[in-house]
């Protein structure tokens, strides 16, 4: 809304190119600022203020509470309080958290228009508001899951939430296996906006590597993790004898995907020295690696 | 829209019901955002904050 | 304010209110039959705040979870639930 405001009130002639909707939209705007009902730079502040929120912010929710099982008991039981905790003002509606776990998934939707928890993700996609979504989330989730790439486990309990009312809903996804060693601001970067809504897991990290000291492919890894759309958050290091973590990996991840060797010396066969695994970058069924 | 609300004009409710209201051809014929816009203006008239005729001749002003 | 009327764990049935105008109760979910999960708190009621009236005093509000199959004929995952917010006066008991 009122994305043409600009400082002062639109001069008159000057908004001859637009869409209907937008002139529209200008149009009632000056007359709101003529009015002093608002003011220009309140417009500005106000649009600022809700393109500053980010799911980073309930992002940084779920990765404390996956971190500290004290915190993640305040989050369930007062979620205003907890995400004030950490300087998330949430006080204009009641925030429920939902915990997620092998047994329980959560997916939220709002039927009755497009209610979500802007205050702390922002906000919501086109498709949250559209009405394939609004409609088809409570009537049949798993093929709405599974149109977003999540296949839910037949024993797994599927429960949709409606916000009808007063309460915002952020789902709390499972915490990625492969993702122990990570510390809180890493954590935070495998949380993504759909995790929080519940229509995907959580990004499960994708490339452990095993390698040798001096390996150049950990120099790499770095590099190649960005030109082939991995994360580089989702690396991990796993520093230690290549041919004990490759059995570890290979169980977890497949074939390698990259190795190398280590220098010939004259005469000698070159053999790999270091592995490396990766995916393509994507979300995994919930509960498996 | 949230300004509006923090003056007391309007509240979340009063926008509910009224873009509920909008005629299905409106409704069905606008994107998200449009359909709001409709329905701000609507509630802007129905509380006497602005009228039908300076929203038009502002549009006709400014070509 | 008033005690709420029902306890987590009750069984209650949605009322089909003949109400004209704005609600937040889904025509979906009338008449089925769910239990409360909790009390959310009190709220001003919004079908009185959304004709400009303060919609005092506040109502209570429930977490009421359905089973999916209750909602929908021939819902196919058995222990799939659907839950809504649901203002005490859609709620009556319902036979448990």
């Amino acid at each position: 809304m009122a994305i043409l405001i600009p400082a002062t009130p639109i001069p008159r002639g000057a908004i001859t190119r637009f869409r209907v909707w937008e002139r529209r939209e200008a149009a009632i705007c000056s007359l709101l600022i003529e009015k002093g009902l608002v003011t220009a730079d309140e417009i500005r502040r106000k649009i600022e203020e809700w393109e500053q929120k980010t799911p980073a912010d309930g992002a940084r929710v779920v990765a404390r509470a996956w971190s500290d099982p004290a915190y993640e008991a305040r989050l369930l039981a007062d979620a205003n309080a907890a995400v004030l905790e950490l300087g998330i003002d949430s006080s204009a509606v009641k925030l429920v958290a939902l915990k997620n776990t092998p047994r329980l998934h959560h997916l939220v939707v709002c039927t009755l228009c497009s209610c979500y928890p802007r205050t702390i993700l922002g906000l919501p996609p086109a498709w949250y508001k559209a009405k394939a979504y609004r409609s088809r989330a409570v009537s049949e989730p798993r093929q709405v899951l599974a149109e977003f790439g999540t296949v839910l486990a037949p024993e797994v309990e599927l429960r949709v939430v409606d916000s009808t009312a007063d309460c915002r809903y952020l789902v709390l996804p499972l915490r990625p296996p492969g993702s122990e060693s990570l510390d809180e601001a890493a954590l935070a970067t495998l949380v993504t906006r759909d995790s929080m809504i519940g229509v995907a897991p959580a990004t499960t990290p994708r490339l452990i590597m095993a390698s040798g000291p001096g390996c150049p492919l950990a120099a790499l890894s770095a590099r190649r993790a960005h030109r082939r759309r991995l994360h580089p958050s989702a690396l991990l290091v796993v520093r230690g004898p290549p041919l004990e973590q490759s059995g570890h990996a290979d169980r977890l991840y497949g074939a390698a995907s990259w190795s190398c060797c280590s220098p010939a010396s004259s005469g000698a066969p070159r053999r790999p020295r270091c592995r490396a695994w990766a995916r393509p970058w994507g979300n995994s069924p919930s509960g498996g690696p | 829209m949230a300004l509006l609300r923090a003056r007391g004009l309007f509240n979340v409710d009063e926008m509910r019901r009224t873009i509920e209201s909008l005629p299905p051809e409106i409704y069905g014929r606008h994107d998200y955002y449009e359909r709001w816009l409709y329905t701000i203006e609507r509630l802007l008239i129905e509380k006497g904050v602005l009228t039908a005729r300076e929203i038009e001749d502002r549009l006709a002003a400014d070509g | 304010m008033a005690e709420p009327a029902f306890k987590p764990g009750a069984a209650v049935r949605v009322r089909d209110l003949p109400v004209k105008g704005h609600m937040r109760t889904p025509g979906y979910i009338r008449g089925r039959k769910g239990r409360i999960e909790t009390l959310q708190g009190f709220f001003p009621n919004p079908e009185r705040l959304a004709y400009g009236a303060d919609g005092l005093p506040p109502v209570p509000l429930y977490l009421v979870r359905f089973p999916q199959s209750e909602i929908w004929p021939g819902y196919d995952s058995a222990g799939d639930s659907l839950a809504l917010d649901i203002f005490e006066h859609w709620l009556e008991p319902a036979e448990t």
